[in-house]
């Protein structure tokens, strides 16, 4: 096992290295520069000052020597400072990853607490109604498109009934647990039933599968009651890929939910990323590119790690 | 088919509760922000829906409006809602008349500032001349300030006093009074190289970003608000500001920021023209403020993305306002939010000609015209041409603005209507800026943004070389070009105004920009809000906060 | 078969005849369970019916997509414009059609891109193994550990993202899980015995890849090409919101969603009803898909 995860390890290198360069040669060959912000809004600009703000960016120097000196920077932890606010990416990413992890969290625990019961109901009472509308739900779901859904939650709850803040995670000067809670709701909801969706398929298909494994026959056939076969047997087994499945949503909780967060301005790493791209920043966009890449690519082993873990027919070697 | 009655149940709950919360009517349901002037310790606080996060507080670095820094950092002057400078920490505006201008025997001009005495720093510091000496070699030191060109006129200076202050000017040019409209404090910066200020975290981030303001920083939750204080020591007296807090909310997307106005949670916020109609909340108001921006359709005849086959004709050119009709995009798409444009300055400035004239809408006169110019449709095809070359090109848009992607949509279909065919390519802000400043388009629909002066050389002079103005058109008119330069040395108003009326004159006529209108920025804003008066320059709604108050 | 080395030639041919046989039947009761699957065959109906209607929109639209009508803007549905009109005047409907013409093109052709791509990657390496393998995975990981909508918000950002340029952009972010699936699947089959039988019997590479294996990872393919249609859709809007989608006047469903939100309050049609044009049709691709997982499951 330890052998595997070292070399796993190793294995990471070359491909954050690929990712790296490929993020950064995407990123700067877009179209237009950091220079663009100075043009915003709409006011007339000395070209020399659009020189000079390219020049002290450094944005004017041959791409590949950019490209060294941030992967440089970066491996003494360094990820550079940002063009459009002039402080240190690290600090940017620091001080956003809270909110993001909080709004994320908050979504992820309600998914699993929804959708792991949803799938195993389904799978269980497989082509009841129940099973139906728990399929019909997930395809609504899945099918709405978000920021679609957000507005609208926005238009009901906001304008309509007036229960619920448009924006921000709390009232300034107001805050408490209960606002707190009232600013959460809107986006985690929406970003939770995006998970429940597709977790509670996932959850359901891995179920059916398991249920029809010899040994819950077996178990059965010993005179165990469903209850127990279900919840003892099976479940556990039918988690298994599930639980990998969440792992990975784990990573990409940290590259934040770009269209939730913009329309609930909710202070998360994807809104700072719009943000970034719009005045083509490139720092911090290479930063939160780096980190989110960084994330899946580590927690792909930790899922592979802990898939080994669960299943004991899997041995690393 | 019980599945599919299963399937039914689901779809009706979700269409009802959809539906319901539409047909709900109107809740006359207000009890929160707009309504509640004081909380209940008797505070005062303004929320404010603004529309971005800023980049940094630096007023002269930054790349955005600056409106929340200026109840921070005060600056000499400020602009009014009538477009005027007015006095701030000068004492008076220097002009002519009250000696505060003079010219020097070499041909160079003394411009003298007397600062008004007993201002003191949000920290209990004075603010003296040195402040304003200090804020001057910051900007002419650091290249990427915006206007720093006009800053560089100013040769040398002299600090008389504590409170007194003489720039000499290498010669007279209309927007020395919009300058300095914001101050650094020398005593905090001083220790650092110019460099250094202009990444120096704390003054940009705020701690240490201080003023002479109504307000004094206190926080800025990353991505989310920016809250500012009373000052408690601020110079118009201890009664002032009558607010206690003002919390700028971060809502960037504007169905986002509607709702939250809708919402009643806050109490002023910018809204769309096209949203004006469907406003409407109790204890709140839209307030329509002239913007001084103005939006046009400019064509390029310079390499590469030049046609000059299409546009080199003025008589083409002027055929677009004959065949553009501007007064149903304003009545209809805008809902009569704004006003036809003939010029670039808009009417809220006292240098407006308001007799420019150009060809009435009429499709059938654009026609004819574009048939003198030898455009028909000889093929059939219903595209106009001349020697073999149809009148076919792509516009430039920038996306993102509803407005101005819902107008370039008419404009399209309108011009078709006369046998001018067009696509379109609309392109994010930074990309769109990079094509433009390249030459590489063939036309576009923009918005420019009249500063406090209304200087129209940057705008449209002939471009010389790799500089010069932002006229990415190859289009000049060295007649116009005088007008325009001339207008910018000129004294005082009447001997500026014929130059200026004439330049815009000139500008309808060469018809290479084709004026749209003026666009005017809805602001929602809460009745019990008073003394709020909008401003549209670049220096923002804020100029006079201090006297704010929630009734 | 040993005994009759001569007549491999002929036995192969037998052989290969028989599995096609097979599969023909094995489609035959495919398509059975299929039709049993109602809200699917439902679905595969309402889909095909939309599919048709948008792509003859040219014939079918009552007005232009881009004829518009200052003096009529933002009208209720009613008798001449069928689903109402927009902020332009247009009409609603004629919109929707072509509005559908372009979303459902993006959709399918996304995920015919994801899963070409997703399978040639995903057979190369599991069929051929070792650094092939090793080589074709890493650059899977690599696509794959790139968070994919912000990476698509800088491809948007590129000059010229028309139509075809937000089809390519889709298409090349969406074939990594397929690799993936058929990857996995391939290494399984390849343990099976016909398949090593096949090999021995002398085909060649791409016949056995073609003639056995692609048949018996078909499900998973084409289940995940249906769900990639759907995924498409939803992803050009939420690019479409971003600003980042294809250039008005031309109508998607996605930028009409977008262009509506602003009015959502007092002319909700705008909004409800291309949202449930991407709705039904998203659902629909879905309820498809999950009949096809059933029908084409060989352990049902």
């Amino acid at each position: 096992m330890g052998r595997y995860v070292i070399r796993r390890i190793l294995q990471m290198i070359p491909l954050l290295i690929g990712i790296s360069i490929v993020i950064f040669a995407i990123i700067q060959a877009a179209p237009g520069g950091p220079e663009g912000t100075l043009l915003d809004r709409g006011m007339f600009v000395d070209p020399a000052a659009i020189d000079a703000y390219r020049a002290r960016l450094g944005v004017d120097q041959p791409v590949y020597v950019q490209y060294l000196k941030w992967v440089g920077a970066m491996l003494s932890g360094d990820l550079g400072i940002s063009f459009q606010t002039q402080r240190p990416v690290l600090d940017m990413i620091a001080e956003r990853l809270p909110d993001t992890l909080r709004l994320m969290g908050v979504a992820f625990v309600v998914a699993t607490v929804l959708a792991i019961p949803l799938g195993v109901f389904s799978a269980v009472r497989q082509y009841s109604a129940f099973d139906y509308t728990a399929t019909a739900f997930s395809f609504v779901a899945i099918a709405m498109p978000v920021f679609w859904f957000g507005l609208m939650l926005q238009f009901i709850f906001s304008v309509r009934l007036q229960w619920l803040p448009v924006a921000g995670t709390v009232t300034v000067g107001v805050d408490t647990f209960g606002d707190r809670l009232r600013h959460i709701i809107m986006p985690a909801t929406v970003l939770a039933l995006h998970y429940i969706a597709g977790w509670s398929r996932y959850m359901r298909s891995s179920m059916l599968g398991v249920l029809r494994q010899d040994y819950v026959r077996t178990a059965y056939a010993k005179g165990l009651t469903r209850r127990t076969v279900i919840a003892i047997h099976a479940l556990k087994n039918a988690s298994i890929p599930v639980v990998s499945v969440m792992t990975l949503s784990i990573a990409k909780l940290f590259s934040g939910a770009v269209i939730t967060e913009t329309i609930f301005g909710w202070p998360g790493i994807g809104r700072l990323f719009i943000q970034s791209m719009h005045a083509r920043d490139y720092p911090m966009l290479m930063g939160i590119m780096m980190m989110g890449s960084f994330m899946v690519v580590a927690f792909n082993l930790v899922a592979d790690v802990v898939y080994g873990f669960l299943d004991p027919r899997i041995s690393y070697d | 088919m019980r599945i599919l009655r299963k399937a039914a149940t689901v779809f009706a709950l979700f269409s009802l509760v959809v539906s319901g919360a539409f047909a709900g009517g109107t809740q006359e349901d207000s009890g929160r922000a707009t309504t509640g002037a004081a909380a209940d310790d008797g505070s005062k606080t303004l929320y404010v829906a603004y529309d971005r996060e800023i980049d940094v507080l630096n007023p002269f670095t930054s790349q955005m409006l600056c409106d929340i820094q200026h109840n921070i950092s005060e600056g000499l002057i400020i602009t009014n809602d009538h477009n005027e400078f007015i006095p701030v920490l000068a004492r008076e505006i220097p002009t002519f008349d009250n000696g505060g201008i003079v010219q020097n025997a070499d041909g160079t001009y003394d411009m003298t500032w007397h600062l008004r005495e007993g201002v003191t720093w949000s920290d209990g510091e004075p603010f003296t001349a040195e402040d304003v000496a200090f804020t001057l070699e910051y900007v002419q030191h650091t290249p990427e300030v915006y206007n720093q060109s006009e800053y560089n006129k100013i040769i040398s200076y002299e600090i008389v006093d504590d409170h007194t202050i003489v720039m000499t000017w290498d010669d007279f040019y209309t927007f020395y009074a919009g300058l300095f409209e914001a101050m650094l404090p020398k005593h905090v910066l001083e220790d650092l190289s110019w460099e250094e200020i202009t990444q120096y975290e704390p003054y940009n981030r705020g701690p240490e970003f201080i003023g002479t303001g109504p307000f004094v920083f206190a926080e800025w939750k990353s991505g989310e608000y920016i809250r500012i204080e009373r000052n408690p020591d601020y110079w118009r007296g201890p009664e002032y500001p009558l607010l206690d807090e003002m919390v700028f909310q971060f809502i960037p997307d504007q169905t986002a920021r509607f709702n939250a106005m809708q919402s009643g949670d806050y109490h002023i916020g910018q809204i769309e023209a096209t949203q004006v109609d469907d406003f409407s909340t109790d204890g709140l108001h839209v307030e329509m403020i002239p913007s001084n921006v103005f939006y046009y359709v400019g064509f390029n005849i310079a390499p590469p993305g030049g046609r000059p086959d299409l546009f080199g004709d003025k008589l083409v050119r002027q055929a677009f306002y004959a065949a553009i009709d501007r007064q149903a995009i304003v009545d209809q798409l805008l809902e009569g939010t704004v006003q036809i444009a003939n010029s670039p300055i808009p009417p809220s400035s006292a240098y407006h000609n308001p007799d420019v004239e150009v060809p009435e809408y009429n499709p059938e006169h654009a026609r004819e015209m574009l048939a003198e110019a030898g455009w028909e449709d000889t093929n059939g095809n219903g595209i106009i041409d001349k020697d073999g070359v149809e009148f076919s090109f792509e516009w430039l848009n920038r996306s993102g603005r509803a407005d101005r992607i819902a107008i370039a949509q008419v404009i399209q279909a309108q011009l078709k209507q006369v046998g001018i065919d067009s696509t379109m390519d609309e392109l994010e802000a930074a990309a769109w800026s990079q094509r433009w400043r390249n030459f590489d388009y063939e036309a576009q629909i923009g918005g420019w943004f009249m500063g406090s002066d209304v200087s129209l050389t940057n705008f449209y002079h002939t471009r010389d070389g790799e500089s010069g103005s932002n006229n990415f058109s190859g289009f000049g008119d060295p007649e116009l070009d005088q007008l325009m330069t001339e207008s910018d040395t000129m004294v005082d108003f009447d001997s500026r105004k014929p130059l200026l009326d004439a330049a815009q004159e000139r500008l309808a006529d060469d018809a290479f920009v084709i004026f749209l209108y003026y666009r005017d920025s809805p602001w929602v804003v809460a009745d019990n809000l008073t003394n709020f008066r909008g401003s549209g320059t670049n220096l923002g709604n804020w100029w006079n906060a201090w006297e704010w108050d929630l009734e | 078969m040993t005994e009759h080395n001569d007549s491999l030639a002929t036995d192969n041919a037998l052989l290969v005849e028989g599995i096609d046989t097979v599969q023909r039947s094995n489609a035959r009761i495919a398509w059975s369970k299929f039709r049993r699957h109602r809200l699917a065959m439902i679905s595969a109906v309402v889909l095909l019916v939309l599919t048709v209607l948008c792509m003859a929109a040219p014939i079918v639209a009552p007005y232009e997509f881009d004829a518009i009508d200052l003096a009529n803007i933002r009208q209720r549905p009613n008798a001449v414009h069928l689903l109402g009109t927009d902020a332009l005047g247009r009409d609603l409907f004629t919109r929707l059609l072509f509005g559908g013409r372009i979303s459902i093109t993006i959709g399918l052709t996304s995920a015919f891109i994801g899963t070409l791509i997703g399978t040639l990657v995903g057979a190369t390496a599991g069929y051929y193994g070792g650094r092939i393998d090793n080589l074709l995975m890493r650059l899977t990981d690599l696509a794959y550990s790139i968070p994919t909508l912000p990476l698509m918000i800088v491809l948007g950002a590129y000059a010229d993202t028309q139509v075809l340029g937000l089809m390519l952009i889709i298409g090349f972010f969406s074939w990594m899980s397929t690799a993936r699936v058929v990857r996995g699947a391939i290494l399984a089959v390849k343990q099976n015995d016909y398949v090593t039988a096949a090999h021995a019997l002398g085909a060649g590479d791409r016949a056995v890849v073609l003639r056995h294996i692609i048949p018996n990872v078909f499900n998973s393919i084409v289940v995940g090409a249906t769900l990639g249609v759907g995924d498409a859709i939803i992803v050009e809007s939420s690019l479409s919101f971003l600003g980042l989608g294809v250039s008005p006047p031309i109508p998607t469903w996605g930028n009409m969603l977008m262009d509506s939100q602003a009015t959502m309050a007092s002319e909700p049609w705008l909004t409800i009803f291309p949202g449930m044009a991407i709705l039904i049709t998203v659902l629909c691709v879905n309820f498809m898909g999950d009949g096809l997982q059933d029908a084409l499951d060989p352990t049902l």
